[in-house]
């Protein structure tokens, strides 16, 4: 499955179809949108399934110009925040762990990058979950400002001032761990 | 402001977002899962209603079917219809935990860490830390990053070199942890095994808690696999 920016071009097929079609596109940017918004590894699958149950609820209204990865995600974020304030995912982070290690060349390299991205991982966990979502579509993902504005629903100058604090904790917190420093 | 007044990253951050970019994706086999159980959800829940607005985006079988208000019995077919199948699919996509590597965030009580180069661990002369100008740390940085690269393109010969440049501009600078690791890891990739082998345990008495440890640990499971005197395999 690969991701396609853009409307997939489906006319005239079902609403069934259309949600296959964009179940097949954007499974992969729904899921890592959801692991980088904080949902916890076990809980990805089921998260992901709220999401697509939520995308063909509102599939009908959705207009065919727009970019979808924008809708998809401010979708994502609101099932992430949702979930978020129903469950504590403190424990169940701690539960997590990277993946096995094996003895092979490339797992030193694949293990050298798992290291880069958890290290990532720590810092996002350092911000809010409304700042890490701006920074996440718009560092991680590329998506602009006034996309990241219309998709959760916020004014253009919230989606800057947001991403400028993100940016500034998620250094910070990067070269405090690099560095070794307290916290 | 504008996307464009956004300072740019440093190319250590940048490198780690690029990291997390190119993520891999997760095994099909879970979305193939995933559209199973999202089938199951969609057809027997009842249909006209689907396109109605919602307050909340979670829960999405309760929220159709409070959108339905009456057929309570498919409603309550697809609850527990869905969650048995939630029960079954999380049971079945949860990991075993073969083995846990914690990444600890360095507390306070290594605000001082005593950075050292492995052949005086081995010898048993510990150095004082000592501050790095900035020079001196962009410059280690840079030689950290040379290492990276050639071992990435397999060249532990020139990964090696930089690291030995890299201890000669700061054998006890900011990054002596890293360089430490990057050090096992090229001996090990050379063939040096003897070396490498003997690197670890220091390592990880001077670096308990450190995020480099996956890596070395990886290198003394490899190490533990091979001959004491032979090649990597």
């Amino acid at each position: 499955m690969t991701d396609r920016p853009g409307w997939p071009n489906l006319p005239g097929v079902e609403v069934s179809a259309d949600l296959h079609a964009i179940y097949r596109e954007h499974f992969q940017y729904c899921y890592r949108t959801l692991r980088r918004l904080g949902v916890p590894a076990r809980d990805l699958p089921d998260v992901t399934h709220d999401v697509f149950m939520v995308v063909h609820r509102r599939l009908p209204d959705f207009e065919r110009g727009r970019p979808i990865k924008p809708w998809l995600f401010g979708i994502a974020y609101r099932v992430a925040a949702d979930r978020s304030r129903r469950f504590s995912t403190q424990r169940e982070r701690l539960e997590e762990g990277p993946e096995p290690v094996d003895s092979s060349d490339n797992a030193l390299l694949r293990l050298e990058r798992a290291e880069a991205q958890r290290l990532v991982e720590l810092a996002l966990e350092k911000l809010d979950l409304e700042k890490r979502a701006v920074f996440v579509a718009h560092e991680l993902e590329g998506q602009a400002a006034p996309e990241i504005a219309a998709a959760l629903g916020i004014p253009l100058n919230t989606v800057y001032s947001r991403l400028r604090v993100a940016r500034d904790t998620f250094s910070k917190v990067v070269r405090r761990l690099a560095a070794k420093e307290p916290s | 402001m504008s996307e464009s007044e956004l300072p740019p990253w440093t190319p250590g951050l940048e490198g780690l977002l690029q990291a997390e970019r190119e993520a891999p994706d997760v095994d099909p086999a879970v979305a193939d899962q995933v559209w199973s159980q999202l089938q199951t959800s969609i057809t027997t829940l009842p249909g006209p209603e689907l396109g109605a607005p919602s307050s909340g985006p979670s829960g999405a079988a309760a929220s159709v079917a409070g959108a339905q208000g009456v057929a309570w019995l498919p409603v309550a077919v697809a609850l527990v219809v869905g969650g048995v199948g939630g029960a079954v699919l999380h049971a079945q996509l949860r990991a075993p935990v073969i083995e846990r590597v914690v990444v600890t965030v360095p507390g306070p009580e290594r605000v001082v860490t005593t950075t050292v180069t492995i052949e005086r661990i081995i010898t048993a002369s510990v150095a004082a830390p000592r501050p790095a100008p900035a020079a001196v740390g962009s410059r280690e940085r840079a030689l950290l990053e040379r290492a990276r690269s050639a071992l990435a393109r397999r060249d532990a010969a020139e990964a090696l070199e930089a690291l030995r440049l890299a201890k000669e501009v700061a054998p006890s600078g900011r990054w002596a942890e890293e360089r430490d690791a990057l050090e096992i890891r090229a001996l090990y990739a050379a063939g040096r095994t003897t070396e490498a082998r003997a690197a670890i345990e220091p390592f990880r008495r001077r670096y308990p808690e450190s995020i480099f440890r996956p890596v070395v640990e990886a290198v003394a499971r490899a190490l533990s696999s091979t001959d004491p005197k032979g090649a990597p395999q």
